[in-house]
């Protein structure tokens, strides 16, 4: 093995950019922007972060790519499109991951479970045709490099959707329908920005699993199941 | 500097009554010892305290060094304190074996004892109501690494080396590194976790392992934050503590080579190293 270069967390934002995101994806921009200022202002956590953003509707637009994030000037937008495809999503990651790893691996670092941030406003459109594509990406025997899923479901999201795609019920969250949307994204931005954060720090203080921090105005699925 | 630095900063103070950097060098007649802690970059950067810290004494009578470094679990708030007390429990321990003559050193009881001076710690805090080693856990978990190095008849040394965590240790000699514990991961799997078991757990079997120290090898001993820059030791960190532990440096040395920087090994750093000084006893 020699030496390692680094230890390195891939991190992926996987955002829904169907139709119905449209009156909330400028909060989602202005969200990102932040959590890439707050990570500017934390360099040794930013410097084990590998950043990619992909946004799904009916296809998968891959936003930015295994970015260090020292290194942009500023993120790209995200857009609204067409449907909910979960399916594209989990495809995208599927395929994405073990490439990513690989890739890294080659450039001497070492990685941590990668994290998913997995944001949607409602119910999967091909609801039926995702859940083998998402079995098959979380399963560690399949995936090696399975990742560490935290679902947030904000407008018509379901509880038991969300609980059904974070791989632990603590990474499951969804905004109490009371919330306004606009404050629900930037809950979710924050607390993105937060877990990233402290799983930088937990990862150099020798406990490596992630660290997810609670928005103030979300419900545990769990509790609302 | 080895590779990319971390961004250069001043580090923050720390709330605590806990030094930057602590360091000892000194010599017995059979070894020569030098010892740095230095505090992580992030915990620097952050105003936390060092959570490692090493333990190390000389036993007259013996002719014996022991020594402990503990690097305390982050998320305890008490863990700087959790790695000082399990180390000098450890150590004054191995000083008592020693003192009572024996040639068997009970290593389970040694971990048990300075696990419980974790949840004895524990129990004095106000907010604690008797001992709880659940309590000692949350506020004070810490790894352990263990060692009773004896002089040989011919100028070597016979260590002895227990631990619980991912602390490790390491024969050095002629640049070439070998680890006296099998590697607690391989840190290039596809993904790997660094989640550490710590007092006051204490795993079902404790054994220490035995290594011989000839003349002109050094014993290692070291926490994480030493040891994953290291490696295998056959990269530019292993050639850069080869070449500094060559010979006992100066101790300020020791501690300045070991306050590298390289880009995301921003941990706490803890060695201590033992040296046979190959004179045979009088």
């Amino acid at each position: 093995m020699l030496e390692i270069r680094g230890n390195v967390l891939p991190v992926y934002v996987v955002a829904d950019e169907s139709q119905s995101m449209t009156p909330v994806v400028d909060e989602l921009n202005i969200g990102l922007a932040t959590l890439h200022d707050a990570l500017l202002r934390e360099p040794m956590a930013a410097a084990k972060v590998r950043f990619t953003i992909l946004g799904f509707s009916d296809t998968v637009v891959a936003h930015v790519e295994q970015v260090d994030l020292r290194r942009e000037s500023s993120l790209p937008k995200l857009t609204t499109r067409a449907s909910t495809s979960y399916g594209a999503a989990f495809r995208a990651l599927a395929d994405r991951i073990p490439k990513d790893i690989a890739s890294l691996k080659a450039q001497g670092y070492a990685c941590h479970r990668p994290a998913v941030f997995f944001l949607t406003d409602g119910q999967p459109t091909d609801d039926g045709d995702w859940e083998s594509t998402y079995d098959d990406l979380t399963n560690r025997e399949v995936t090696k490099a399975a990742p560490n899923i935290i679902a947030c479901g904000i407008g018509e999201a379901k509880a038991a959707t969300i609980l059904r795609i974070a791989t632990r019920p603590e990474f499951a969250f969804v905004a109490a329908p009371s919330t306004e949307l606009g404050l629900a994204i930037a809950e979710f931005c924050g607390a993105l920005t937060r877990s990233i954060v402290a799983s930088g720090r937990a990862l150099g203080a020798g406990n490596a699993e992630l660290v997810v921090e609670k928005p103030d105005t979300f419900t545990m699925a769990i509790d609302v199941v | 500097m080895v590779g990319e630095p971390i961004t250069a900063f001043e580090p923050r103070a720390s709330p605590h009554h806990r030094p930057d950097t602590v360091l000892d060098g000194w010599a017995t007649p059979r070894f020569t010892v030098r010892a740095a802690s230095v505090r992580g970059y992030l915990h620097r950067f952050h105003g936390n305290p060092r959570e490692d810290d090493f333990a190390v004494a000389a036993h007259a009578n013996s002719g014996a060094v022991v020594a402990a470094v503990a690097d305390g679990v982050s998320g305890g708030p008490l863990a700087h304190l959790g790695a000082t007390l399990a180390g000098r429990a450890a150590v004054d321990f191995l000083l008592r074996c020693l003192d009572s003559g024996t040639d068997a050193v009970d290593w389970p009881e040694l971990v048990r004892c300075a696990s419980w001076s974790l949840v004895e710690y524990a129990a004095r805090q106000n907010h604690s109501t008797g001992t709880s080693p659940e309590a000692a856990e949350r506020l004070l978990a810490t790894t352990l690494l263990a060692a009773l190095v004896r002089p040989g008849t011919d100028g070597s040394g016979q260590a002895s080396v227990v631990r619980v965590g991912d602390s490790s240790a390491w024969v050095l000699r002629a640049g070439e590194w070998c680890p006296v514990f099998p590697d607690k991961i391989d840190p290039m799997a596809d993904v790997f976790t660094s989640e550490v078991v710590g007092l006051p757990r204490v795993p079902e079997s404790v054994a220490a392992v035995d290594v011989d120290l000839a003349p002109g090898s050094v014993l290692v001993l070291g926490t994480d934050g030493f040891g994953d820059p290291l490696g295998d030791g056959r990269g530019e960190v292993g050639r850069l503590f080869a070449d500094t532990l060559a010979e006992p440096p100066p101790a300020l040395g020791l501690a300045h080579v070991l306050d590298f920087t390289r880009e995301t090994f921003d941990d706490d750093r803890t060695v201590v190293a033992v040296w046979p000084n190959g004179s045979a006893p009088p």
